[in-house]
C-alpha cells in the first residue's frame, strides 16, 4: 500500500533567494513513522512543505517509492499519494465539516462509493467532531479544526502522511485523540509518515525512526530508542543553536 | 487682485526672459529659412473629445500641407507640432507648455474645450504667445481681454441670445437646459438663463450632468417626468446623442434642441437611429451660406482628401490658421510676440466672408470675429444629412 | 412623483443586474487569485466590440453577437491569465500583488490603444434583441432591450450560482477562496481552475457588455467606466462574494439612479463612489465579506 520516502539533498528556498532548507537526506521506510524534531528555525516545517509541493524546491530529489516528485506541482504530488496537513490553519471555513472531508477526496472524486465511503469512516475518527460533521467548519473551535484537517488529510488514502505540529494548541483531550490515531496508524503499517513535532518526548514515543534537523541541515538521526537515550545531548546542542539568527 | 497681477507679471517676465534667451540661443542658425513651427493642442485621445480633435487634427494637416505646396509662408516652410490635451485642464496646460517651450510654437491652434482653454489661455498669457480658439464658446475666453488670446467662431451668450427667439416663436413655455458640467455646458446654460429674461412666459430649469457619464437615463427620466415642451442639449456629441436615444427610451415627448450641430456628425444615426427624427439643431452653417473662394479651396481640399465634408466649426479651424498666416505675412515675423500685436489688426477673406477682429476693450467682443448668422434645423426622416434636414428658422 | 419613483427604482434595479454581471468575473477572479484585474474593463470592451463585428459587420442575428462577446472575452481573458498573470504569480518574488496591478493596469492601456488603431474613435450602436421603447401602461417607459439585458444577467448569474454551489469546479473555485492553502494540500490545480475563473470572468464580462451595449454605445474607452463600476460593486459586497456582488450590483443601480433623480443630476458617477466609502468607513470587509480570512 505504501511506500518508502528518500528525500536527497533537498534545497528550499522562498522569494529572495535565501535558503531555508540547504540539503536535506532522509529515509522513511515504508509504513514506517518518521519523526522530525530539531530547534526553531531548523527547517522542519520547510521539509514538509518541500516535499507536499507548496513551497519552492531549488535543488534536491525527492522519491516515493519507485516516483520522482519533485518536479510535479501540489496537485500532482496528492495524486502521487503525498498528504500533508500543515501546521497553518487550513480548513475551509466557509464550508461544513462533511464538505472539507469530501475535499479531501478530491483527486479520486469520480469514485463516488469509494470517497463516501472514506468520508463516512474520516468522519468517524474523532469523537471531538463527529458530532459537529453538519457545522461549518469556520464556526468550530481551533482544535477542532485542527482534527478536522487531520481527518480531511486522511480521507485520500495517503500512501505518504506528512503531519506538522498536529497537535500544536490542542488541548489535552485532543492532543490524546490525535496520538491515539497516530499509533493506530503506525500500529496499521498501512502508510508512511513524516512527523514534526515540537514535543518531542509525544514524537518519540510513538516513532520508529527520529531525524534532528538544524539550520537546514542534518544533524543528526537514528532509532526513536537510540535517540531517546541522548536526547540531553541534542537538546543543548539546540539551546547554544538557539538565537543564532536563523529565521524559520 | 493685486498680488495676482504681481504674480502674473512676474510669470511673464520669467518667460520673456526666457524666450529672449532662447531666441539669443537661436539666432546663430540660418534665420531666414527656418520653418515656422505652429503648436496644435487638441484633446486627440478619451477622456477627451477625441472625435472632434480628430477632424482638428485632419483640418490643420490638410492646411500645412496646401500651404507648404504652395511655397509657404514668405518662402518659409510650416510645421505642426502636435500634442494632446486629452480633454483634461492640467494635461492641456502642460500640453502648452510644452508646445511652447520644447516645440518653440509661434502660435497655438486647435484649442478645443473650454474648460481646457480657460487653463491654456494662463499659459499664453505667461509666454506671450498667441492663442486662437475657434469653438471652444466659454464667453470668458475673450471676456478676460487677454492679449494674447483670440477667436473665430461663437461665444456662448450669443448663441443664448440667438436661441430666445426660437423659443418664443416655437411656442415653448417650459424648456428644460440639459447641461454637462464643463464651462461650455454651465456657460451656455447661465448665458441661456440671463437671455431668456427676454421673454417672460418661458420657464427654464437648467439640469446638469457629468460630462463624461456613459449613461443618462436616470437624468433623462427625471427631465421626462418634468414634462417640458422642449429640452436644449447642451453637451458634446457622445452625451448629445446619448440623451436623445435614453431620453426617449424614458419617454421623452419634449423637442429635443441639440446646442449644436452634432447631428451632423457620421455616427449621429448609426447610434441614435429612429429616435433622432425631429431632432432641432442650430448651426452656422447652411446650403445658403455664402462660400468664399478661400472657403471653396478648403472644401474641395477636404472632400478630396477624406471623402466627406468638414463640419462648419473645421471652416472656423481654417480661418484660425489664416489669421496666423496673415499676421505672419503682416508683421515678417513668426515670432509670437510680434503674431500678438498684429493679429488684432489684421483682416483676410475668411471661409464664409471677410474675417477681422472687434476689439472692444471690458466686453466679450475684444479679439472676437462674430459675423455669422445662425440656422436652426430639423431632421424629419433617419438618415438626413445637412442636405435633407429642413431649415425653421434663421437668426441674424 | 410616484411615477418617476416606480420608474426610477426599476431602472436602477435593471442597471444593477448588469453592474454585477460586469463585476462578478472581476470578484471570482480576485477571491480565487488574490489578483485585481484592471484590464477586466477590456474584456468587456473588447467583447462588446466582437459583438458588433458580428452582427454589423458579418450580419449575423443579434443573439450570435451575444455569444461572440462571451466567447471573445474568455479569449482575451484566458490569454491575460496565461500571457500576463500565471508568470507572475508563479515567480518566487515579493509583491505579486503590486506587479499583477501594474501588469494589468499597463494591459488595460495597451488594450485600449489597440482597440483604438483598430476600430478608431468612432461610436457605435449595437442591436438589441428587443429594439422597442416600451410605454407600460402609459407609466413605465424603457426599451425592451433593458428587460432582455436584466433577465439575461441574472440568468447567468444563476448559472454562475449553480456553478458555484452545485459542480466540482465550484467547490475548486471556493476551495481555492477560501484557504488557497487548504485547496494545495488537497491537490486541487490552482492554475486549472484559475484559467476557468478566468474564462468566466471574461465571458460574463463580454456578455455584459454586448448586453449594455444597445442600450449605450460601443467604442474602445468603454471599459474604464465598466471597471470602475465594477471595483465599486465588488468593495460594496465584498472581494470576493458573489452573493454580496449580485446585491452590491442591484444596490449601486438603484442608488445611482435614486440620488441622480432625487438629490442632483450632476454627480451620477459620485454616489457609487460616496456609497463605497460608507462602505469602506464602516464595514470595510464589504457587506458581504469576512473578515480575518486565515492565511
Amino acid at each position: 500500500m505504501s511506500e518508502a520516502i528518500t528525500i536527497k539533498g533537498l534545497r528550499v528556498a522562498y522569494e529572495s533567494d535565501i535558503e531555508i532548507l540547504r540539503g536535506v537526506d532522509m529515509l522513511g521506510g515504508a509504513n514506517t513513522l518518521t519523526a522530525i524534531i530539531g530547534p526553531n528555525g531548523a527547517g522542519k516545517s520547510t521539509l514538509l512543505k518541500g516535499v507536499a509541493g507548496v513551497a519552492p524546491v531549488t535543488g534536491g530529489e525527492i522519491h516515493l517509492g519507485g516516483q520522482r516528485i519533485e518536479a510535479l506541482n501540489a496537485a500532482q504530488r496528492v495524486g502521487a499519494g503525498v498528504s500533508f496537513v500543515p501546521q497553518e490553519a487550513s480548513v475551509f471555513g466557509q464550508m461544513t465539516v462533511l464538505e472539507n472531508l469530501r475535499l479531501g477526496g478530491w483527486h479520486r472524486r469520480k469514485d463516488k462509493a469509494w470517497l463516501e465511503r472514506r468520508i463516512a469512516f474520516c468522519g468517524d475518527l474523532f469523537h471531538s467532531i463527529k458530532p459537529h460533521l453538519e457545522r461549518r467548519a469556520g464556526d468550530l473551535s481551533g482544535g477542532q479544526q485542527k482534527l478536522v484537517e487531520i481527518a480531511r488529510g486522511l480521507v485520500g488514502e495517503p500512501r505518504l502522511l506528512l503531519l506538522d505540529e498536529p497537535t500544536a494548541g490542542l488541548s489535552p483531550v485532543m492532543v490524546r485523540e490525535v496520538y491515539r490515531e497516530i499509533a493506530r496508524l503506525k500500529e496499521s503499517r498501512s502508510v508512511t509518515v513524516l512527523l514534526v513535532e515540537q514535543n518531542v518526548r509525544e514524537a518519540l514515543a510513538v516513532a520508529d525512526h527520529v531525524y534532528v534537523l538544524a539550520m537546514g541541515q542534518n544533524d543528526t538521526d537514528g532509532p526513536a530508542a537510540e535517540i531517546a537515550g541522548r536526547l540531553d545531548g541534542i537538546v543543548r546542542n539546540w539551546m547554544s543553536r538557539e538565537g543564532s539568527g536563523m529565521a524559520s | 487682485m493685486i498680488n495676482n497681477i504681481g504674480k502674473i507679471s512676474r510669470r511673464a517676465l520669467l518667460a520673456s526672459m526666457t524666450a529672449a534667451g532662447l531666441l539669443l540661443a537661436g539666432s546663430g542658425s540660418a534665420y531666414a529659412a527656418e520653418d515656422i513651427t505652429l503648436g496644435l493642442v487638441s484633446p486627440l485621445s478619451e477622456p477627451g473629445d477625441a472625435r472632434s480633435g480628430d477632424a482638428i487634427k485632419k483640418t490643420a494637416d490638410l492646411w500645412v500641407k496646401l500651404i507648404n505646396g504652395a511655397g509657404g509662408i514668405g518662402g518659409r516652410q510650416v510645421k505642426l507640432a502636435v500634442f494632446d490635451d486629452q480633454g483634461k485642464v492640467e494635461v492641456g496646460a502642460s500640453a502648452m507648455e510644452r508646445a511652447i517651450t520644447e516645440a518653440n510654437a509661434s502660435a497655438i491652434l486647435g484649442i478645443w474645450s473650454s474648460s481646457v482653454a480657460l487653463a491654456q489661455m494662463e499659459v499664453a498669457k505667461g509666454y506671450n504667445v498667441p492663442l486662437m480658439a475657434f469653438y471652444s464658446w466659454s464667453d470668458d475666453i475673450t471676456a478676460k481681454n487677454y492679449p494674447q488670446v483670440f477667436r473665430i467662431g461663437p461665444y456662448n451668450s450669443q448663441i443664448a441670445a440667438q436661441m430666445v427667439p426660437f423659443v418664443k416663436d416655437r411656442g415653448y413655455k417650459k424648456v428644460v437646459v440639459l447641461a454637462e458640467d464643463t464651462a461650455y455646458g454651465l456657460g451656455f446654460a447661465k448665458a441661456f438663463e440671463e437671455a431668456v429674461k427676454a421673454a417672460p412666459d418661458v420657464t427654464v430649469e437648467v439640469v446638469q450632468f457629468q460630462a463624461q457619464t456613459q449613461d443618462l437615463t436616470a437624468v433623462m427620466s427625471k427631465v421626462a417626468a418634468s414634462k417640458p415642451d422642449a429640452v436644449i442639449v447642451q453637451t458634446v456629441f457622445s452625451a448629445t446623442n446619448l440623451s436623445i436615444k435614453q431620453g426617449r427610451e424614458v419617454g421623452l415627448k419634449a423637442d429635443i434642441i441639440t446646442g449644436w450641430d452634432w447631428p451632423l456628425l457620421p455616427d449621429f444615426w448609426s447610434t441614435v437611429g429612429e429616435a433622432g427624427v425631429g431632432v432641432v439643431y442650430p448651426t452656422f452653417s447652411d446650403p445658403s451660406l455664402n462660400i468664399t473662394a478661400t472657403g471653396k479651396t478648403f472644401v474641395d481640399a477636404y472632400k478630396a482628401a477624406y471623402g466627406h465634408e468638414p463640419a462648419i466649426f473645421q471652416y472656423y479651424l481654417w480661418d484660425n490658421f489664416n489669421a496666423v498666416k496673415a499676421a505672419i505675412e503682416k508683421s515678417g515675423s513668426s515670432e509670437p510676440a510680434k503674431l500678438v500685436e498684429t493679429l488684432p489688426g489684421v483682416t483676410f477673406e475668411g471661409t464664409i466672408g471677410p474675417v477681422f477682429f472687434r476689439n472692444e476693450a471690458g466686453t466679450v467682443n475684444f479679439h472676437q470675429w462674430d459675423k455669422f448668422a445662425m440656422f436652426f434645423k430639423k431632421l424629419n426622416k433617419v438618415g438626413d444629412g445637412e442636405k435633407e434636414a429642413e431649415l425653421v428658422q434663421v437668426a441674424k | 412623483m410616484t411615477q418617476l419613483f416606480v420608474q426610477s427604482l426599476l431602472l436602477g434595479l435593471l442597471q444593477g443586474g448588469l453592474y454585477a454581471l460586469l463585476a462578478v468575473g472581476l470578484s471570482l477572479v480576485f477571491g480565487i487569485l488574490r489578483v485585481v484585474n484592471f484590464a477586466h474593463g477590456e474584456f468587456a470592451m473588447l467583447g462588446s466590440f466582437a459583438a458588433v463585428f458580428v452582427v454589423d459587420m458579418l450580419g449575423l442575428p443579434v443573439w450570435t453577437g451575444l455569444i461572440a462577446a462571451a466567447v471573445a472575452g474568455a479569449a482575451i481573458a484566458y490569454a491575460t491569465n496565461i500571457l500576463v498573470l500565471r508568470p507572475i504569480y508563479l515567480s518566487r518574488m515579493r509583491q505579486k500583488g503590486e506587479y499583477t496591478i501594474i501588469a494589468t493596469f499597463l494591459l488595460s492601456q495597451f488594450l485600449i490603444a489597440a482597440a483604438t488603431l483598430s476600430f478608431g474613435t468612432t461610436y457605435r450602436k449595437l442591436p438589441g434583441l428587443w429594439d422597442q421603447n416600451l410605454a407600460i401602461f402609459d407609466y413605465i417607459y424603457l426599451s425592451g432591450n433593458r428587460i432582455v439585458a436584466f433577465v439575461a444577467a441574472i440568468a447567468m448569474i444563476a448559472l454562475l450560482f449553480f456553478i458555484v454551489y452545485r459542480t466540482d469546479i465550484g467547490r475548486a473555485w471556493r476551495a481555492l477562496t477560501q484557504n488557497p492553502l487548504g485547496a494545495a494540500v488537497v491537490g486541487i490545480d490552482v492554475n486549472r481552475y484559475a484559467n476557468l475563473a478566468f474564462l468566466a470572468s471574461g465571458a460574463f464580462a463580454g456578455l455584459a457588455a454586448a448586453l449594455l451595449a444597445p442600450l449605450m454605445f460601443v467604442f474602445p474607452a468603454s471599459g474604464v467606466i465598466a471597471l470602475v463600476k465594477a471595483f465599486i460593486v465588488v468593495i460594496i459586497g465584498g472581494l470576493g462574494s458573489i452573493r454580496g456582488t449580485l446585491f452590491a450590483g442591484l444596490l449601486l443601480g438603484v442608488v445611482e439612479v435614486m440620488c441622480t433623480v432625487y438629490i442632483d443630476t450632476g454627480y451620477t458617477d459620485a454616489y457609487g463612489f460616496a456609497l463605497m466609502i460608507a462602505v469602506l468607513l464602516f464595514r470595510p470587509q464589504g457587506l458581504f465579506g469576512r473578515t480575518g480570512r486565515a492565511v
